[in-house]
């Protein structure tokens, strides 16, 4: 299965090999885990979601469709999706912005184990170019992504202009996209 | 670009706004966008998650995880991560130490005549401890058991709600292209004298807008491995790609997109190497140009 790219192992995901599941989650529960905690600020409610993003996996492996996005990019939005689900459904969203700014989920990282898709290099360019971002832009657009907000709450929460909260995230979409050309050329 | 923008969004911004419009519903990936336009944005989200620094889950999680699918087949859901860490230290170990305590105890106790009672007492306690034991270890496996019923259960209705969403959203936009007024027609048919597949047909239907568009394609069989179909919208600056696929035996493929290339003339479906290719290179499967208005 090692050998197999990441459809390869979605399409034997369909025919029911669980080896292939085990091989998408070593390459993927890490990043995944990551994320969920990042939406959630909960480690345990994080590890939750990890197992039904992988179970909605085994169950509907057959309604990924490649047209719409790369593996990795369909598990993100898996997780992202239930992360937020469960976040919306326990109301966390209605905590402060400050509150939400000053979360630091508690991490318990071991860098070294399980084997990563993303290699340093390209989190470390991810991180550069978010950090090219004008700080409004990079907020905005960290606030919908991990938080889980909506262009409204998000300028209800800063008081900015709704108008005001689009232009700044669709800004950041388009720097980052023309920044990020080729690691996403990768993905399609 | 000023950030005071204003007004109706022009074309280049037309496909992140889907995007983030789709973001804000929560982005489901079986309703994301689906346009060529939005694609690069749907994946620049993924890469935004491939940002944070990697946290390994729980080891268990993923023995769970496969047990679980390989004893259910059918996708028995695991025990949640909290029941899991409840699980690991049941009460039965708990129940084994009294035992061994009072073992020990009675062991290290200095050695005196026994009174009737003190002959029996030590294999009644013995006796009770391995009693607990057994029962703790039924209690414990009766609500594991339920608690897997209870979260399968609860996955598939939820897997059930979120399939039925999707299913009704793309009938109700199929229906509302297909009988919206000046709705276009294209029928597909094989090409050459020796067609790919000669019982292959397609539909296209393409709204008045000429933007969104609905395909429909039946007979088509399975690529070979290694291969897929790929849609080309045939305008006059050339091809232009409108995605790859895949079909199943026997089954029809659809595809529903808000996406055209303006002054599109013809459409085709070329078979190419797996992921695509930039310019039509495999043998055409496909192919139409008439364009009739049926409403």
């Amino acid at each position: 299965m090692k050998s197999l790219d990441d459809r390869g192992l979605v399409r034997k995901i369909v025919e029911r090999h669980p080896e292939a599941l085990a091989e998408l989650y070593d390459r993927y529960a890490s990043m995944l885990t990551a994320l969920a905690q990042r939406v959630l600020a909960d480690a345990a409610d994080a590890e939750e979601v990890l197992q039904e993003t992988f179970l909605q996996v085994w169950n509907r492996a057959a309604s990924y469709d490649p047209r719409r996005s790369s593996v990795s990019t369909w598990l993100v939005l898996i997780t992202r999706s239930r992360a937020i689900d469960r976040l919306r459904s326990r109301r966390v969203k209605q905590r402060t912005l400050s509150a939400a700014q000053r979360e630091n989920p508690v991490r318990h990282t071991s860098p070294a184990g399980g084997r990563h898709v993303l290699n340093q290099e390209r989190r470390r360019r991810l991180d550069e170019e978010m950090g090219r971002l004008p700080e409004e832009q990079r907020q905005v657009l960290e606030l919908a992504f991990y938080n889980g907000m909506t262009q409204s709450e998000i300028a209800g929460e800063t008081g900015i202009p709704l108008g005001t909260v689009k232009t700044r995230t669709l800004l950041a979409m388009r720097k980052l996209r023309q920044a990020l050309q080729a690691e996403i050329g990768e993905l399609l | 670009m000023s950030e005071s923008r204003g007004g109706s969004a022009n074309g280049d911004e037309r496909p992140i706004e889907r995007v983030l419009e789709w973001l804000d519903a929560g982005g489901p990936p079986e309703t994301g966008p689906e346009g060529p336009g939005e694609r690069p944005y749907v994946e620049l989200l993924g890469l935004l998650a491939e940002r944070l620094e990697p946290v390994e889950p729980w080891p268990e999680i993923r023995q769970r995880l496969l047990d679980a699918v390989t004893a259910g087949g059918a996708g028995e859901p695991p025990a949640s991560a909290a029941t899991a860490r409840e699980a690991a230290p049941p009460a039965v170990p708990e129940v084994a130490d009294l035992a061994a305590r009072s073992a020990a105890s009675a062991a290290a106790a200095p050695a005196r005549p026994r009174s009737a009672a003190g002959r029996w007492a030590l294999p009644l306690a013995a006796g009770l401890a391995a009693a607990l034991l057994g029962l703790s270890a039924w209690l414990y496996g009766e609500v594991r058991s339920q608690r897997l019923q209870i979260a399968e259960l609860a996955g598939r209705l939820a897997a059930v709600e979120e399939e039925s969403r999707f299913a009704v959203a793309a009938m109700d936009r199929k229906m509302r292209l297909l009988t919206s007024p000046g709705v276009e027609v294209c029928n597909l048919t094989p090409v050459g004298e020796e067609p790919v597949h000669p019982s292959s047909r397609g539909t296209l239907y393409v709204a008045a807008d000429h933007r969104e568009w609905y395909l429909k394609i039946d007979g088509l069989e399975p690529c070979p491995e290694g291969r897929h179909y790929q849609l080309w919208f045939v305008t006059g600056d050339g091809p232009v790609s409108g995605g790859v696929f895949e079909v199943r035996a026997g089954v029809r493929f659809e595809m529903l997109s808000r996406e055209m290339p303006e002054a599109t003339r013809a459409v085709r479906v070329t078979l190419e190497p797996a992921g695509g290719s930039p310019v039509p290179s495999g043998p055409e499967v496909l192919y139409g140009d008439e364009v009739m208005r049926i409403l």
